[in-house]
């Protein structure tokens, strides 16, 4: 019957939760936000930079993150994005959808009651 | 360490990038892979390995397009928001126009991009008001077309002279001076003169003669008009003074042209009636007469009308109170209004009465009426009226039916809109902003369609072509700025009512329930309403085509119907012969002539003149005794006879007659030569079997007299059956069966001005035969109206062929929009529960079920449309009972049609969808999203 998603799937419908849960706290430069996803994922999920900064690119002109270059003494310059206003909405309701999405998985699925 | 940077910039090099953008993202990705490869480097790895591990990082992909289409992402952080005044900080008025431009330009971008949907709906709108626009071009036509070649034809009415009585209006004609007595002194009308419209035969030393519609006008009558001139002048002073000396002729510009096509035409000489004519003018191209629907092609003065009339020479002096006119011409004077020149008119006209003034005294009783238009008369804007009002009627529901199906578009697109508005609220833009937008998105839709209607129209011309209607003549479509104003304020009522469902559904969206249903899943009361614009088409398509059924069977049986003469073969023709001055006798021997020529080509089967024509004729009415009444009022006074007898029709025909016509004789014979063509010598009647009946209980009523009662100078007198004819409708299938009389032609010789033809050959060599025959009696007497009885029901028929067909289209049209609509409707279902089939298919469901489940959902649109659609109706169709013939409004049959298409109509348009939500693959559709 179902095979279990592959993970190129998921990460398709999820990653935009992902990055913004990710610089919800704080702002994160790209390197540091692919290698978060990945450890924190066990190695599960991927991203290559190929499609992770067109996704960044994507959300800051949808005004949910921002990107802003920023120089730190002793440090190369580099580009931080940060949760914006509606960001943090569009966030919250993503959550929600998600979490109903998996639950109505589950009961159909039949892994919860 | 590999050159990062320089590697970058040669994959997006395809981007087409900003510069400045470029460098900040050639900077970015070169600090990711530097990360990257140190990072390696660090964990003890290769170099070569580390650098592959780096390189990894922007193989995967196509970086360049990726990135591009970032770049072009559709939600550009665009008009959304209040629009402010940068310089100032608040909102100015300026700027509210600002953010208009910038609605249209978002919203043209937004169609721009979804190039289906946008044609879908203007094509859509496009055809739904096309056929409005041209029934509304009708309408223009018919009653707001300005007078070509008129100057101000809004400042010009009409009057009439003459009094009410028992509701009629008896016409009374009045004479120059009165006119011009009547009129001096007038403050409110500038200028009146008279005009009456005549058939005038035109011929030319070496061209064919031929009937042209014309007029006899005062001689100021092109100065009152203000009609210029492509040659030559109007009337001088002089030509319409006296009935003696030469007599002027004013052409229009298209019989000058096609008179004299190599040279001026003034000063030529053209035979009016066989008088010689001078040319003194050639009126502009556009000028065709005052009335429409009946142009006039030549002006000759009025006083010279008596003797182109062949009157003899002691009546071509009118009597002091009487004048070739009834019916004038009025131009207001400046700032005048109808009210008040009708009222000073009528004053006028009484105070002329109060005087001395020879014959004046008929103004007591003899009264002008101003008509405050000119153009159409009166009964012909009427039958023009009765001929586009079901039209329009239609139109409008068209227009309803394709605002319908391009709303449900909108809705549709509402839906998967549904985020896009849902964040840019989230992002500040106001409720009203979002309607606006939508607003002005569907009003661009909704004009360019409604354009496109017109163009649509303008083809729709040549539909019209042919569709002549009885008193109007052929209808035409007038484009001009008042269409074009219709046509764009039914576009902006239709975009209005479009933008309404789309914007309420943007306005009320809230953020989380938006994103939380993802891409999917269109709201219950959206899905309702969309359910309900189906179920509004359908059940009008659904009255379209019970209508338009019920009136082509209408058609079918008004051309069955038994006319009691056999149409089939039969030309007729009408010559005139009065035109040309002939006397009664030499009108009788040229008929004898012509039926003697004519009978004798093989050709012709038979032939006949005759006074009247059934179908297409008029009435000549007269009244006859019953036996019994002719005995009761022997010796009485001659109005208690008249008013004892019977009406009845009567036709003056020749002996070929009913054998032309293919009537069937139930006793006695035809008339005899004697008693056709020889006045007085032996009388003799043919009668109709209903009347055999009616007068002597029997059709064997060879022999037995009819009586005529004394009538004007006739006196009462017998004449002897000797024939009973079968019956026949006279003007039209939907006439009842009449008494008729028939008489021999000589007893009303000057009248048979009709010939008839029955003829195996075509039609056209049926006309070109008997022209030449006419031609060798009389070269310069013109025929005219040559046409087959079939062509003659045609136009009887034109009415209701026209709504016949307009329906039948509609009818189409209207289906064909229900259908795709419902297909949208059901693919949309489907696709929202694309989910839900992908799991009852999961667990087990087959697929027809699952096809099954989708048409269910289409039997619900069927299961509302269709009884409320025939409701409908069969309420329309009561409406129109009196317009139907042979067929009953509540006609089974035609219900029964009408619901079998539209049932089909639902399953084809949804087996489409149910057949694809069958075919689902449960693995992909769960794992989407």
């Amino acid at each position: 019957m179902s095979v279990p998603p592959s993970s190129r799937e998921l990460k398709k419908g999820s990653a935009e939760l992902l990055i913004l849960s990710l610089v919800e706290i704080r702002a994160r430069h790209g390197y540091d936000i692919a290698r978060l996803i990945e450890a924190r994922s066990h190695g599960e999920l991927t991203f290559y930079a190929a499609s992770l900064y067109p996704l960044l690119y994507r959300l800051e002109r949808r005004g949910w993150i921002e990107g802003r270059w920023v120089e730190k003494a002793g440090q190369r310059r580099r580009r931080l994005y940060r949760i914006t206003p509606a960001g943090r909405k569009i966030l919250a309701a993503q959550r929600l959808g998600w979490r109903n999405f998996v639950r109505a998985i589950n009961r159909v699925t039949g892994q919860e009651g | 360490m590999p050159d990062w940077k320089s590697e970058i910039r040669n994959r997006l090099s395809n981007a087409g990038l900003q510069p400045a953008r470029e460098h900040e993202i050639v900077e970015e990705f070169a600090q990711h892979l530097e990360d990257r490869y140190q990072e390696a480097i660090a964990r003890g790895a290769r170099e070569a390995d580390a650098e592959a591990a780096a390189r990894r990082e922007i193989d995967a992909g196509r970086l360049a397009r990726e990135i591009a289409r970032v770049m072009a992402d559709p939600l550009p952080p665009l008009p959304i928001g209040r629009p402010f005044d940068s310089a100032r900080g608040r909102p100015g008025p300026r700027h509210w126009m600002n953010g208009f431009w910038q609605d249209i330009r978002y919203a043209g971008r937004t169609l721009r991009r979804s190039p289906g949907f946008a044609a879908a709906a203007t094509l859509t709108i496009a055809l739904s008001t096309g056929p409005t626009i041209a029934a509304v071009g009708v309408a223009n036509w018919l009653f707001f077309r300005p007078l070509p070649g008129v100057v101000a034809p809004d400042r010009v009415g009409i009057v009439w002279f003459g009094s009410w009585e028992d509701g009629s209006f008896g016409p009374s004609f009045v004479s120059y001076g009165h006119v011009a007595a009547i009129q001096a002194g007038l403050t409110t009308i500038s200028g009146l003169t008279g005009q009456q419209q005549a058939s005038l035969n035109v011929s030319l030393d070496n061209a064919p003669p031929r009937v042209v519609p014309g007029s006899f006008v005062m001689g100021n009558f092109f100065d009152v008009l203000g009609v210029r001139f492509l040659e030559g002048r109007g009337f001088g002073r002089d030509e319409d003074r006296t009935a003696h000396g030469d007599i002027a002729l004013v052409l229009s510009a298209d019989l000058a042209r096609s008179l004299f096509p190599d040279g001026p035409a003034v000063g030529r000489i053209v035979r009016i009636n066989g008088h010689d004519c001078r040319v003194v003018g050639v009126a502009r191209q556009a000028f065709r007469g005052t009335k429409l629907g009946r142009s006039s092609q030549l002006w000759l003065p009025g006083l010279a009308s008596p003797r182109i009339n062949h009157a003899p020479p002691e009546r071509w002096t009118y009597p002091p109170e009487r004048g070739p006119f009834y019916e004038f011409l009025a131009r207001l004077a400046p700032d005048a209004t109808f009210a008040q020149a009708d009222a000073e008119l009528r004053a006028s006209a009484l105070a002329l009465a109060a005087g001395s003034t020879p014959g004046a005294a008929r103004f007591r009783t003899v009264q002008p009426f101003l008509i405050p238009e000119v153009g159409l008369d009166v009964f012909a804007r009427d039958s023009g009226w009765t001929v586009t009002r079901p039209l329009l009627i239609v139109g409008v529901l068209l227009v309803v039916l394709g605002a319908a199906n391009v709303a449900n578009l909108f809705v549709f697109r509402g839906v998967t809109r549904g985020r896009e508005a849902a964040v840019r609220r989230a992002l500040g833009a106001s409720g009203s902003r979002l309607a606006r937008l939508h607003l002005v998105e569907s009003l661009i839709v909704s004009s360019v369609g409604a354009i496109l209607g017109v163009a649509v129209t303008a083809g729709g011309k040549a539909w019209l072509d042919g569709a002549n209607v009885p008193g109007v003549g052929a209808l035409e479509i007038v484009i001009d700025w008042r269409l074009l104003a219709i046509a764009l304020s039914i576009a902006a009522g239709v975009g209005v009512l479009l933008s309404v469902a789309p914007a309420r559904m943007a306005t009320r969206t809230d953020l989380t329930s938006a994103m939380g249903r993802g891409s999917r899943g269109a709201s219950r009361s959206s899905a309702r309403l969309r359910t309900g614009l189906a179920v509004v088409q359908l059940a009008v398509s659904v009255v379209l085509l019970v209508e338009a059924l019920l009136f082509i069977r209408t058609l079918q049986n008004l051309r069955n119907v038994d006319l009691g003469i056999d149409l089939r073969g039969v030309t007729t023709f009408m010559f005139a012969s009065r035109g040309q001055g002939y006397t009664p006798a030499r009108t009788l021997q040229f008929h004898r002539d012509l039926l003697e020529r004519v009978g004798h080509l093989p050709a012709i089967d038979a032939v006949a003149t005759s006074g009247n024509l059934p179908i297409g004729g008029v009435r000549h009415g007269a009244r006859v005794l019953p036996p019994d009444q002719a005995a009761a009022t022997l010796g009485k006074p001659n109005r208690e006879a008249f008013q004892a007898a019977l009406r009845i029709l009567t036709n003056d025909v020749t002996p070929g007659y009913f054998e032309t016509f293919g009537m069937r004789f139930l006793a006695g014979r035809t008339f005899t030569e004697t008693e056709a063509y020889t006045a007085g010598a032996e009388p003799a009647v043919i009668i109709s079997a209903s009347l055999a009946q009616r007068l002597y209980g029997t059709t064997h009523a060879v022999g037995r007299p009819l009586t005529f009662p004394a009538q004007g100078s006739l006196p009462r007198h017998d004449a002897p059956v000797v024939g009973v004819v079968n019956d026949v409708r006279w003007g039209s299938p939907t006439d009842k069966e009449e008494f008729l009389v028939y008489r021999p032609v000589a007893d009303s010789a000057g009248l048979g001005q009709i010939l008839a033809v029955r003829s195996s050959a075509r039609p056209a060599d049926v006309v070109r035969l008997v022209q030449a025959e006419v031609s060798k009696l009389d070269p310069a007497l013109p025929m005219s109206r040559d046409r087959t009885l079939a062509a003659l029901l045609d136009e009887r028929l034109t009415q209701q062929r026209l709504n016949a067909w307009a329906l039948a289209v509609l009818a189409a049209l209207a289906f064909l929009l229900a259908a795709i609509g419902i297909h949208g409707l059901v693919s949309q279902t489907v696709a929202d529960r694309l989910r839900e089939f992908g799991i009852r298919l999961a667990v087990g469901a087959s697929r027809p079920q699952v096809m099954r489940l989708v048409l269910r959902s289409a039997l619900l649109i069927i299961a509302i449309g269709a009884p409320l659609g025939l409701l409908l109706a069969g309420l329309g169709s009561q409406l129109v009972e009196s317009r139907l013939f042979g067929v009953r409004p509540l006609d089974a049959m035609v219900y029964a049609v009408a619901s079998l298409a539209l049932a089909a109509v639902v399953v084809l348009a949804s087996l489409g969808p149910a057949w694809r939500a069958s075919r689902v693959d449960p693995v992909n559709v769960l794992r989407v999203e």
